[in-house]
């Protein structure tokens, strides 16, 4: 297993776009978070920053940024494809499932460092725009808002330690999309479905359904919006809908089960993705 | 002439060895795990593969020894390149094939038992030259300075840094077979290898392959250069619409042509033909002179001679690879151009 990830490693590391898409997820990151610092106005004076909104800008960014993250995904199998070096791996690797797992763990690790420069990119951008609040606040815990200029040192507020858990949403939605990218690349051996059906799916399709469900039936659009897989990853990660929800650890429930929808999809498009690769010619 | 072992395509190169270190007749597993076999076996067992319909490989069974360099013919296809898939597991079908007794999966570095080189563009064209095979690598634990002896064994010096993208059908060979050849495998499979490749390449890949091969590694080479395979390859495995049509030694397989005979050039040939009639031997006019088909030069220079017939010439023509392989192939032929187009 070792030597197949490090394979992996060399493969990714040694593409221009591996780190192409990293800067763009750092431009994008910062960017949106830019856009946003402006748009919804959340500087309402010192000492009203509001942690909340600034998780929000942080962790919204995966909306648009998880585009870029999962391409990498994409690519990841889609490469394997178009270029035959499937043959090759597979030739250095038989045991497949070897090959797979490396995959999925490459998959997992650069979402999570895409991410993570993407939030990078977020909080830099920030930083450079009224960096007197950003650092106290860059990661949405160290710091309270009663301390905002008060010029005591910064202090754990451990009712802030709840808001940890909407970064490792968005990380979390950010990976399961990934995956079910990847796995949905490796299904169809075809980069191009791989990129647009996803996305088409968590943007248009899937709204389209629960709307068609609600001419139907509340009762119809209610289970749509239970199984469908977008529909609930997004509902797991969006902050808005968290705060609706009162930002306490309570509110983490209902969220939880549609994480649950959300990861049983991407498992079972992974479970596929395995099989089919086990026994499809390479 | 110094071994091809040490010399790149462009010439001799200090310290270097395509064969395996321990493939020197050892048979132990090394401090690096790797799997070395003394005398590897190679036994192909009733491979069969199935496009929906159509039957590819049917029943395909054959055996490569170490020591050899086996030629692998057959028309186009003929289910060669899905034969060689099928030995490595990269295709799904019926039927088994062992390295010393062992499927490929029970090695714990496969790559240091069996490398292939099968398609001249697999590589990611923006990934370079040098990058690709440290990748490649990566995964049998073979060093980087490997990776630059290798590189410079094919002559990739000058474009090793670079992207493949712009890569000619002969240097995406050379990386392709750079690739095959990194872990030093003992078994080294080649699908069109000389593809490509310009008179100079060829012949260094020639001598490479068969001091590979004379290192104790099995080397199987898939070709339609017939004559080229003729100077290679020692045995042949010819296979015609996914069936085994021959697996023997390649004069067994040339000796099977009817185009082996006997030629006389002589004033007399009507005469000569009516006493080699007479003695049973077949013989027809021809190029000028007299074919003599089944006969030793022996047995018609004696009738020629107890006849009082004059001669000018007495050949034995040989059949070449590719007059044999035509002839032994006609029959399955899957794909045929019309003559004069």
């Amino acid at each position: 297993m070792g030597s197949a990830l490090l394979y992996e490693y060399r493969r990714a590391v040694t593409l221009r776009t591996t780190w192409i898409f990293l800067l763009i997820a750092f431009a994008m990151g910062g960017l949106t978070t830019w856009a946003q610092y402006y748009i919804s106005g959340a500087d309402n004076g010192v000492g009203s920053y509001n942690i909340g909104l600034l998780l929000t800008r942080v962790t919204s960014i995966y909306q648009l940024t998880v585009f870029v993250i999962a391409s990498f995904a994409a690519l990841s199998w889609g490469h394997e494809y178009r270029f035959g070096l499937n043959r090759l791996t597979l030739s250095v690797f038989p045991r497949r499932w070897t090959v797979f797992i490396a995959k999925t763990v490459g998959i997992i690790v650069f979402s999570s460092a895409a991410w993570l420069t993407s939030a990078i990119g977020g909080t830099l951008l920030l930083f450079s725009v009224d960096s007197k609040h950003v650092v106290d606040y860059s990661l949405g815990v160290v710091n309270s808002t009663e301390n905002i200029g008060d010029g005591r040192d910064p202090k754990l507020v451990m009712e802030h330690i709840v808001a940890w858990h909407w970064l490792g949403r968005s990380l979390a939605f950010v990976v399961v999309f990934s995956l079910i990218v990847g796995a949905v690349t490796a299904l169809t051996r075809n980069l191009t479905i791989a990129l647009i059906v996803p996305n088409v799916m968590m943007l248009f399709a899937e709204n389209v359904l629960v709307l068609v469900g609600n001419f139907a039936s509340a009762a119809t659009a209610n289970v749509m919006n239970q199984v469908l897989p977008f529909v609930n990853g997004q509902r797991f990660a969006d902050w808005s809908t968290g705060s609706a929800q009162g930002q306490t650890a309570s509110a983490s429930v209902p969220t939880m089960q549609s994480m649950t929808v959300y990861l049983s999809w991407a498992m079972l498009l992974l479970i596929g993705a395995g099989i089919s690769f086990q026994r499809r010619d390479a | 002439m110094p071994s091809a072992r040490a010399r790149s395509i462009r010439g001799p190169v200090r310290g270097l060895s395509a064969g395996c270190p321990q493939s020197r007749r050892g048979n132990s597993s090394g401090a690096h795990g790797w799997h070395t076999v003394k005398d590897m076996r190679v036994v192909c067992d009733r491979l069969t593969k199935d496009f929906g319909n159509f039957r590819a490989v049917s029943s395909l069974s054959f055996a490569l020894n170490a020591g050899e360099v086996t030629g692998f013919l057959g028309p186009n296809g003929s289910g060669k390149s899905t034969t060689m898939r099928l030995m490595l597991g990269l295709d799904t079908g019926g039927g088994s094939t062992t390295f010393d007794g062992k499927s490929l999966n029970a090695y714990s570095n496969p790559a240091k038992i069996v490398s292939a080189h099968l398609d001249a563009k697999c590589f990611h064209p923006n990934r370079t030259a040098r990058n690709h095979l440290r990748m490649v690598a990566a995964a049998s634990g073979v060093t980087h300075k490997r990776v630059d002896e290798v590189i410079e064994l094919v002559g990739l010096e000058s474009v090793a840094r670079k992207r493949p993208k712009g890569f000619s059908l002969g240097m995406g060979q050379r990386l392709g077979l750079a690739s095959a050849l990194l872990s030093q495998p003992q078994v080294l499979m080649l699908d069109e290898p000389a593809n490509g490749l310009d008179p100079q390449s060829i012949a260094w890949l020639r001598d490479f392959v068969k001091d590979y091969a004379a290192d104790g590694k099995v080397v199987f080479v898939s070709s339609h250069l017939l004559s080229e395979m003729e100077l290679l390859a020692t045995h042949l495995v010819v296979i015609g619409r996914g069936t085994l049509i021959a697996d023997e030694s390649m004069e067994q397989f040339v000796s099977r042509s009817t185009r082996n005979d006997v030629f006389a050039r002589t004033p007399a040939a009507e005469r000569l033909m009516q006493a080699l009639a007479a003695e049973g031997v077949t013989a027809q006019a021809a190029d000028g002179g007299v074919a003599v088909a089944a006969a030793s030069t022996e047995q018609v220079g004696a009738i020629a001679f107890t006849n009082g017939i004059e001669l000018h010439e007495l050949t034995a023509r040989k059949a070449s690879l590719e007059e044999a392989f035509l002839e032994l192939t006609s029959d399955t032929q899957e794909y045929t151009m019309e003559r004069g187009h």
